[in-house]
């Protein structure tokens, strides 16, 4: 009866509206660069590497033209972790709270292991999205494995399927805990409970459509630059589209020695490791 | 007995339901109100002027933006009719701000639209945003998503669109 009463007390001083209009405390750049400091101390170790061949056309969309992907060239790549900032501020990453942080369990999409960037792979036949109750992992024509936040109910059955483990869940409200640093309009802000990952800068994608959508004319991926290939100081991470062969990203696979995880080589991976000749 | 508890059980939670309606924060105003008059009806089909030619970027751009003074005074510096309502609206505008509207979005941040595909599309500012009345009366536009993928299939007269989540969720 007292928990009746209580929570119709509750019910009756509900406020609308109120985590908006609070003045949210928002973490500094150089906490963010404290935290991948942190995280790049202790890394995970790289999984083996093989070799696979180049990302082609995916069976689902036979007649799409695009299908977009990155490459990091492990030749050139030295480990800074400058793409892991350029991530983090672009998607808006927040900070982990203390606990979260003494476990090794980061928000970062971009994480080293060895010294290698590792993010999501966006498999062409994504182990993730076939496990999703929700369907908030979905494959888009164009290759990206999405994530559609709205739908995500947070089983994490996505992240246990996944062979490299590299999606994210958000344990805490980060904009309660002031963990939040809010440097991107573009992107939207995380709910406790959801999942994240690499989006291969989808909302960059979907802006340089629109614009040659306006124009009326074709467009194969001409224009963008995920924010990680924008900020790395080597030019080691190259981002493309798989089926345009004019793309540097297609040229390059078809010179260089093009490496995938072992354990989700079998998964048709769009985003690949470029080490020595072929 | 228990009839006067129950009767004071109910009395009490419509105590709660008449407090949480006395308490409840007026719901945010979408439109910055500018003290002046403008009716859409007399702009648009009795004048003849397109909506972009006052909402820049609804051709092309993300956004459609709403005009500012400077956009009515291109045209308002000059006594446009012999009406007497122009005087009062002089003045009107004379005070009003540099911007006097402003308007938020009412889509989730998960969700994107870009005015200029779906012009370049042939899409009308109507399909969407119902008509001038309605405009003139302050009844906001309302999209759900089902009408959003309803066209988009193709079941409202336009070419079928892309329908997959990606391509307007971020």
């Amino acid at each position: 009866m007292g928990a009746l009463i209580g929570g119709l007390f509750l019910f009756g001083c509900r406020k609308q509206g109120e985590r908006n209009a609070k003045a949210v405390r928002q973490t500094s750049v150089r906490e963010i660069k404290k935290e991948i400091q942190m995280a790049m101390k202790n890394q995970k170790p790289l999984g083996r590497l093989e070799l696979v061949p180049v990302p082609s056309r995916l069976g689902a969309y036979p007649n799409e033209s695009n299908r977009f992907g990155m490459a990091i060239d492990l030749d050139l790549c030295d480990g800074c972790g400058e793409c892991i900032l350029a991530c983090n501020l672009e998607n808006n990453i927040p900070l982990v709270n203390d606990y979260q942080a003494s476990k090794n369990n980061y928000m970062h999409w971009i994480e080293m292991r060895g010294n290698v960037p590792v993010f999501c792979s966006h498999c062409g036949d994504a182990p993730c999205e076939k496990v999703c109750p929700t369907v908030a992992a979905v494959h888009s024509p164009e290759g990206l494995s999405a994530m559609i936040y709205a739908r995500c109910v947070g089983t994490r059955f996505c992240g246990a399927n996944c062979p490299t483990k590299v999606r994210k869940f958000n344990y805490t409200d980060a904009l309660e805990e002031g963990l939040q640093y809010i440097s991107n309009k573009d992107v939207p802000i995380r709910e406790r409970g959801v999942m994240e990952k690499c989006s291969l800068c989808l909302h960059r994608l979907q802006a340089a459509r629109w614009e040659a959508k306006t124009a009326g004319i074709p467009w194969r991926g001409e224009g963008v630059k995920t924010a990680c290939a924008e900020a790395c100081p080597k030019g080691a991470i190259i981002f493309g589209n798989w089926l345009d062969k004019e793309s540097i990203l297609y040229r390059e696979a078809q010179v260089r020695g093009v490496y995938a995880f072992s354990s989700l080589a079998l998964f048709d991976p769009a985003v690949v490791y470029f080490r020595g000749k072929r | 007995m228990k009839k006067g508890v129950l009767l004071l059980i109910m009395l009490f939670i419509s105590a709660l339901i008449f407090a949480d309606y006395l308490m409840a924060p007026e719901p945010p105003s979408r439109t910055k109100k500018a003290g002046v008059s403008f009716l859409h009806a007399l702009h648009g089909d009795s004048l003849g002027l397109s909506c972009e030619m006052c909402h820049a970027g609804s051709m092309v751009g993300q956004r459609a933006y709403m005009p500012s003074k400077q956009d009515c005074m291109d045209c308002h510096r000059l006594p446009l009719t012999e009406s007497e309502g122009i005087v009062a609206l002089d003045s009107s505008l004379k005070k009003a701000p540099d911007y006097p509207w402003s308007v938020k979005s009412r889509l989730p941040a998960h969700v994107v639209f870009h005015h200029g595909v779906h012009a370049k599309a042939n899409v009308s500012c109507e399909v969407c945003h119902s008509n001038e009345s309605d405009w003139d009366r302050g009844v906001p536009p309302s999209v759900s998503m089902n009408e959003c993928l309803a066209c988009h299939r193709g079941e409202k007269g336009f070419p079928p669109a892309a329908t997959d989540c990606a391509s307007c969720h971020r």
